[in-house]
């Protein structure tokens, strides 16, 4: 999916985007999150996360590398509330970028 | 004034010793009905009820209004390819608090990002908890709380976030 998708969206909801501060957002993101998930991957335990049945192993995995939450939870099929528990077992910080 | 809770922050904040200072700044919290299953952690769960006791809690029911402003924000923040998911519980919560004119409370960084590039959304005041941490303490007090706040709650501000609000 490219930004594509959010012009039309954008255009189908007659929403303004301001696209230069979009990219500015994008580029901060991306540069934040590198360092952010160098910080989750030092502190997660790995020997708990390695321990995990699936699909919570997987969804832990997925938190660590991309911090994103829904998407683990999307994924594994499990609710942000129990990865949340999970999360906090395995030593995995949450990181506000 | 009140201000719309979501379930990151309310997790995260409940964790902290000095939580019920928010209460200096906010009247109430109000949380969507949406969001109440999303707060599962026991120390989060306790929270609630006591507040719910103490009536500085309210849950706002899921209607059709919000639900329609909470659908639109869904999928304008998640048509972005690369920025982080925004997930239902949270668009309905910030769907809620821009329409009551209130502000909202989430640790998940999409919202905030998405009142900087979508343009109706500027007016919306979404705070994280550093900025929460910010509008209660000053100076060296307010480095101290978020390095408490840190230990107790294993929430990791990055370095460009705490310079960004010049903690830093």
């Amino acid at each position: 999916m490219s930004d594509e998708f959010l012009k039309i969206v954008s255009k189908e909801y007659n929403v303004k985007i301001l696209w230069d501060e979009y990219r500015k957002v994008l580029e901060e993101f991306r540069r934040r999150e590198e360092k952010a998930r160098e910080i989750r991957r030092k502190h997660a335990d790995w020997d708990f996360i390695n321990k995990q049945p699936e699909p919570i192993r997987s969804a832990l995995k997925i938190l660590v590398e991309t911090g994103d939450i829904k998407l683990a939870s999307m994924i594994s099929g499990l609710k942000v509330g129990i990865i949340d528990e999970y999360r906090r077992k395995a030593k995995i910080p949450y990181t506000i970028i | 004034m009140s201000a719309v809770v979501d379930a990151c922050f309310f997790i995260n904040w409940s964790q902290f010793k000095q939580r019920d200072e928010i209460f200096k700044l906010f009247r109430t919290l109000i949380i969507p009905e949406i969001v109440l299953d999303e707060i599962r952690s026991s120390i989060a769960r306790s929270y609630l009820y006591l507040l719910a006791y103490q009536r500085r809690v309210s849950i706002a029911p899921r209607v059709g209004v919000v639900d329609r402003e909470a659908l639109k924000l869904f999928t304008l923040i998640n048509s972005s390819s690369t920025l982080p998911r925004i997930d239902e519980p949270e668009s309905y919560g910030l769907a809620l608090a821009l329409m009551l004119r209130l502000p909202f409370l989430t640790d998940n960084a999409a919202p905030r990002l998405a009142t900087r590039y979508i343009k109706y959304l500027r007016e919306a005041k979404v705070y994280d908890s550093l900025i929460v941490l910010k509008m209660l303490y000053k100076g060296k007090e307010l480095i101290t709380k978020v390095k408490e706040y840190s230990d107790e709650t294993g929430v990791i501000f990055s370095e460009e976030r705490l310079q960004e609000e010049g903690i830093k």
